[in-house]
């Protein structure tokens, strides 16, 4: 399941995806496998893209109901 | 394999040793190789690729245990076992590329595409070498390991090519 609200939230801090991936640690492939819903990220690292991003939780990685 | 053959192949393994041991050294002194850590998506990529490329040794080997009983080997025994650790060497680094899982995060991958290209085109030459000069043929075995570990590195070479022509237009 595509990650929309993290794509969102990166774009509207104005960051790439090789900028956010600078800024937690970890390879721009890496975001771009999260935003497309093909790899599951650690708590750790969705923590590090909730502070960079200035993010909670839930707005990120919490699924939408219904 | 005679004694001095042995010797070639034992001092021929530590002269690559030494030389890749410098050149690693020089380029992590550098800063161009070694710079931080795989990241958690990449290092399950790379087990994964661990796991394929063993998968495929096991089965070359059963594949080459089968040769051998009905007495139809087509390489020698030097070329047999270093052809078995190339072919799972090219699975593991396929994999691994393909994953983006080779190149830490904080790496140029250009420093390995020249490391890559040097070594590959070094083989090569060899090769082709000792085959115009029909050196290859051993008691009717093939017997040419340069052609293998280039042809190798060009396969690796390839994908590293491949990967980041796609990754360039998936980029944001």
């Amino acid at each position: 399941m595509k990650n929309l609200k993290l794509k969102a939230a990166r774009a509207g801090k104005d960051l790439s995806q090789q900028q956010l991936a600078d800024a937690v640690g970890v390879s721009r492939q890496t975001i771009n496998a999260i935003e497309k819903g093909d790899y599951n990220p650690t708590i750790k690292l969705c923590i590090a893209i909730c502070q960079a991003l200035g993010k909670t939780l839930d707005e990120l990685f919490w699924p939408e109901e219904g | 394999m005679n004694t001095a053959m042995a010797l070639g192949f034992v001092t021929g393994i530590l002269v690559v040793a030494i030389v890749c041991t410098v050149m690693a050294k020089m380029a992590k002194k550098k800063g161009v190789i070694g710079k931080g850590e795989y990241d958690e998506r990449q290092q399950i990529a790379r087990g994964k690729a661990f796991t394929c490329a063993y998968a495929t040794l096991l089965v070359y080997l059963a594949v080459w245990m089968v040769f051998r009983t009905m007495e139809i080997p087509f390489f020698t025994e030097g070329v047999s076992v270093i052809l078995g650790a190339l072919l799972s060497i090219a699975v593991f680094v396929g994999h691994s590329i393909f994953h983006d899982a080779y190149f830490k995060a904080s790496e140029s991958p250009r420093t390995w595409l020249i490391i890559i290209s040097g070594v590959s085109l070094l083989n090569l030459g060899i090769g082709v070498g000792r085959l115009l000069r029909g050196e290859t043929i051993a008691d009717r075995l093939y017997n040419n390991m340069n052609l293998f570990v280039g042809a190798l590195f060009m396969i690796v070479l390839v994908c590293v090519v491949v990967k980041r022509a796609v990754d360039r237009r998936e980029e944001d």
